[in-house]
């Protein structure tokens, strides 16, 4: 086993003839070993095991990832809405660009589900976030609630992105030494590191791989067809090179690539240059573009951004509709948004589980909610100065 | 809680009263302050006074009485000289977002209560999205 895991550690996993794509696999190993591996075989082996190491645990930690990048779709839409039409463009099209590709991500997420035989679940109660609330598969070291456009919800965008700090080279004397005692992560990147790795132990484990052959699995894929419009690529995993992929999008798009600013997709799909997520919302915070030649470091020295951070819908932040029953206008209103938001997450869930064709219905229902929670914002409540907000609770 | 009675007060509620969408629906327009800033100014102060000070009037003589206030809604303010007309101009506003053949503000056109009623879109706007045409309403 230590020869796989070695191979893993040190050996480019990737697709040969890229070097990026090389050089962003080979950072894999280097995550605080310590949230990516457990203390069980501590002493036994030369190398700890990967935290995940069992089909099932892959499948159940892929629909946290599904859930994952559901979960932070609502704050980010809550903030993009919240902005007065006409006003803030850049900010606009900055948080919708990112939102566009966290729902690429979670579509990806589900691909790498089905192709080794999981069933993304989407269209229940449990899989809706409470907000204000940790992100799942998280360390909860943060919150995350829904809010209007500010300073404050955009630092807290930031920490969602955060990239992966630069980390230490595995040293397996001092592998075994360290004990995995937090089962949550402290960025998304490690999340997905820890998933890469256990699709790597897991598929190298079972006779024939975990990537099923079967036609009636690959139909299950959503692909290019049923997924047009936004930034990044589909991929349609029907195999081992395939998650890879659609792990880097993930997570380049994300937190940026080989520490630099610019997400993964100008170079594996000759994309305009676009910058990762983090990098976009420090755009907003600093009110300052990025110029070619900026590194994470030297932060955004560009043009500057206009943001004009009063031209906002004042909504109170992680309204419930319990908040609304003394108005039941309003109350209808909300239940309406939470109706249409319920039925697009059972279109989506429809759409992961053998029907594709069913994402491009719910282009219909996503225009419906965006002008829904834009009417929200506008009613004001009766027991404050402040506006009404959409609630994003299951309402079947 | 009573909330105090101001001309904002009486022209939401006269303004749900002729056009027959809710509070809700009417704040989540975006169009109320701009419509009432553009009744301000399209009306002669006096009329305005004389107007609202009718429908308090209106309210408060028939309390919830819905059928008795849409009797005096149709007696005492919908009469084309009544008030040079101002019942009729607002439910022209908040349907077409005009007043008079004048548009009142860009947003005014998408945010007309005419497409809501006709459970259609404004052409060039509020769109529902690629391909729904090809699909039976939701």
């Amino acid at each position: 086993m230590s020869e796989l895991l070695n191979k893993i550690y040190t050996e480019s996993t990737t697709q040969p003839g890229n070097p990026k794509r090389q050089k962003l696999i080979k950072a894999l190993p280097a995550v605080p070993v310590a949230r990516l591996f457990t203390a069980e075989a501590a002493g036994r082996e030369q190398f700890p095991q990967p935290l995940i190491r069992t089909l099932e645990d892959l499948k159940r930690n892929l629909q946290t990832a599904v859930a994952l990048e559901h979960s932070t779709i609502p704050p980010y839409l809550c903030a993009l809405y919240s902005i007065k039409e006409g006003t803030n463009t850049v900010a606009s099209t900055i948080i919708r660009s990112v939102v566009v590709e966290e729902m690429l991500h979670m579509i990806l997420a589900a691909n790498i589900l089905n192709a080794i035989g999981g069933k993304p679940v989407i269209n229940q109660k449990e899989f809706v976030p409470t907000y204000p609330g940790y992100l799942p598969g998280s360390d909860k070291s943060f919150i995350v609630g829904l809010e209007k456009f500010s300073k404050e919800s955009i630092d807290v965008f930031l920490k969602i992105e955060k990239p992966s700090p630069p980390l230490p080279k595995i040293d397996p004397e001092q592998a075994v030494d360290l004990l995995f005692e937090d089962p949550g992560f402290q960025t998304i990147g490690q999340f997905y590191q820890a998933i890469m790795l256990g699709i790597e132990y897991v598929n190298a484990n079972t006779p024939g791989g975990i990537f099923i052959n079967d036609p009636e699995i690959h139909k299950r894929q959503v692909t290019q067809e049923h997924y047009y419009g936004s930034g990044g690529m589909i991929v349609p995993v029907y195999s081992i090179e395939n998650a890879r992929e659609a792990i880097e999008e993930i997570v380049g798009q994300g937190e940026g690539i080989d520490d630099t600013i610019e997400d993964s997709d100008a170079k594996l799909f000759d994309q305009t240059t676009e910058y990762a997520h983090y990098f976009r919302f420090n755009e907003l915070l600093m009110e300052r573009m990025y110029a070619e030649d900026d590194t994470p470091k030297s932060g955004p020295t560009g043009e500057p951004i206009v943001v004009d951070w009063i031209a906002v819908h004042n909504m109170k932040a992680n309204p419930k509709v319990a908040d609304y029953k003394d108005q039941p206008d309003l109350l209808a209103k909300a239940k309406e948004f939470n109706q249409a938001y319920t039925q697009l997450l059972d279109q989506i869930h429809k759409a992961c589980n053998g029907e594709p064709e069913q994402l491009m219905k719910g282009i219909a229902l996503m225009y419906k909610l965006k002008y829904l929670a834009t009417e929200l914002m506008n009613i004001p409540l009766a027991d404050s100065g402040m506006m009404a907000g959409p609630t994003f609770e299951f309402e079947p | 809680m009573k909330q105090d009675v101001t001309p904002q007060t009486l022209f939401l509620e006269i303004s749900v009263l002729l056009t027959g969408f809710n509070k809700a629906e009417l704040y989540g327009t975006g169009m109320f302050d701009t419509y009432y800033h553009a009744l301000q100014a399209n009306t002669g102060q006096a009329n305005f006074m004389y107007f609202f000070e009718e429908v308090e009037k209106i309210l408060l003589e028939n309390g919830n009485a819905a059928e008795k206030i849409n009797q005096a809604i149709t007696s005492r303010l919908m009469q084309p000289s009544s008030y040079n007309g101002l019942a009729g101009s607002i439910i022209t506003m908040w349907y077409t977002g005009n007043w008079g053949n004048d548009v009142i503000d860009g947003q005014a056109y998408v945010q007309g209560l005419v497409w809501d009623a006709a459970q259609a879109h404004p052409p060039g706007a509020k769109q529902p999205g690629f391909g729904s045409w090809s699909m039976p309403p939701l």
